[in-house]
């Protein structure tokens, strides 16, 4: 709907509501006072300050209480229920451990090569005195660089008997070891002597 | 092999052993010794893990051994529990030997043979133990064996020991079981003997020491001379030092020396 053409017609003499359209229309802004700015800071300074420290946790608590809609991608909400999960595995896993009998000398790691430069065998696994002969879980991988196959276990200090299980079927000794014993079955099995301290030795 | 799943393959065999058994006439002049059952709850009680009686019943099982092989293996067993030797060794060479899928009479003489040795180690371990009471630990038993597979044979290993100091039985043993390896290794025996009979007579015999044989190797590896390095050991052992302060005395760090075949 178009406003009302001011200009008034012959015959029609302008409402008041009309005559003060022109008016404002016409008149100019007239300039704030040179010192409005200090009046009205100088008023409110002048306002009685409020309790700050209750209305501050006031406000938060109604900040904290009052519901607000949240958004949220379901991916987002899934890497954050994956990183509290794993949080809380860290926090069960490293709880104090129940009290008991006095701690074992720490283990030392010790490596296990059996060299393979043809590549022959399918498959290598350590057996001896520390995983009671069983091959299941010893299982050596094979390193293309190095030509041989590896495996690296964390052992209790002490003298160990071991000996390669190659293909499942066939046992050999290590051919790298220094000292054997003779394992009453016709053939040898290698010694790993690992340090009572913890070192490497 | 869970105890769950070899609870009726055990089941199974009995009844398969029981079946294959001889009629009352012909059992007539057996003894209660030849009963599997018997056998296995004999053997259990003398300390066979289950986990090692379900791989000796699997064996069976799969055929790898006979009946009168694990009823001997079990009687070894059993009989060497009897006489006041330790079964632990017994029981890990049945792993090895059952691992390796060594035949049966193999197997049976290999356990027979070891339990020789522990018998004899046990006797002269008692024979120069210091006091009535000192009596060996199964520990210390099992170790003076290992000597003798190591290389060691009787008349050597009991020599070394008559005339060394007196000692506690788990020093003797370690004595023996060091010279074992100084000896494959190639070191002169009686200078061997000598540094041995030192740590003992001084009592610094420790635990530390039993890896003597990998530090005097790789102090030969590096150069040094044999008679060096095993004079180095006697002073060391004499002044009641470690192994540790004797790898310190020739140059070495921990980290020199690699241990047996495994490297770091």
């Amino acid at each position: 709907m178009n406003a009302p053409d001011p200009t008034p017609r012959p015959d029609e003499r302008p409402t008041p509501d009309e005559l003060l359209a022109r008016a404002l229309r016409r008149a100019e802004d007239p300039p704030a006072p040179p010192d409005l700015t200090r009046r009205v800071m100088d008023r409110i300074a002048a306002l009685p300050r409020p309790a700050a420290r209750a209305g501050r946790w006031r406000g938060l608590l109604r900040w904290a209480l009052a519901p607000r809609p949240v958004r949220l991608a379901p991916v987002h909400a899934a890497l954050g229920l994956a990183a509290a999960a794993l949080l809380l595995a860290g926090v069960w896993l490293l709880r104090p451990a129940a009290p008991g009998p006095a701690p074992a000398a720490p283990a030392v790691a010790a490596r296990f090569v059996l060299p393979d430069p043809a590549g022959r065998a399918r498959s290598v696994a350590v057996v001896g005195s520390f995983n009671q002969w069983d091959a299941h879980g010893y299982d050596m991988r094979y390193d293309p660089a190095a030509k041989a196959w590896v495996l690296i276990l964390r052992l209790a200090p002490g003298t160990h008997e071991y000996a390669f299980l190659v293909d499942g079927e066939r046992v050999e000794p290590d051919p790298a070891a220094r000292f054997s014993r003779d394992d009453g079955f016709g053939s040898r099995n290698s010694l790993l002597l690992l340090d009572g301290d913890g070192d490497v030795i | 092999m869970s105890s769950r799943r070899t609870g009726p393959l055990l089941l199974l065999l009995l009844l398969t052993l029981a079946a294959a058994w001889p009629s009352a006439p012909a059992r007539a002049g057996q003894t209660a010794d030849n009963d599997p059952a018997a056998a296995l709850a004999a053997a259990r009680d003398c300390g066979l893990p289950a986990a090692t009686q379900d791989r000796l019943l699997a064996a069976g099982l799969e055929g790898r051994l006979a009946q009168a092989d694990i009823l001997a293996v079990l009687e070894t067993f059993t009989r060497a529990c009897g006489q006041g030797l330790p079964t632990r060794p017994l029981a890990d060479k049945l792993d090895e030997g059952l691992a390796k899928r060594v035949p049966g009479p193999r197997l049976v003489a290999a356990l027979a043979g070891l339990t020789g040795d522990l018998a004899w180690c046990r006797d002269l371990l008692v024979r120069l133990r210091r006091a009535p009471d000192a009596a060996p630990a199964p520990g210390d038993v099992t170790r003076l064996a290992q000597s003798l597979a190591a290389g060691l044979d009787r008349p050597t290993l009991e020599d070394f020991l008559t005339q060394a100091p007196a000692a506690p039985p788990a020093m003797l043993a370690r004595a023996g079981a060091v010279l074992a390896l100084m000896r494959q290794a190639g070191f002169d025996p009686e200078r061997c003997h000598a540094l041995l009979d030192a740590g003992l007579a001084r009592g610094s015999l420790g635990p530390g020491w039993e890896r003597l044989s990998a530090v005097a190797l790789l102090a030969r590896q590096r150069g040094l001379a044999d008679d060096a390095v095993l004079d180095a050991a006697r002073n060391a052992l004499e002044q009641g030092h470690t192994l540790r302060r004797l790898m310190e005395d020739l140059g070495f760090t921990p980290r020199d020396v690699e241990r047996g075949g495994a490297r770091p």
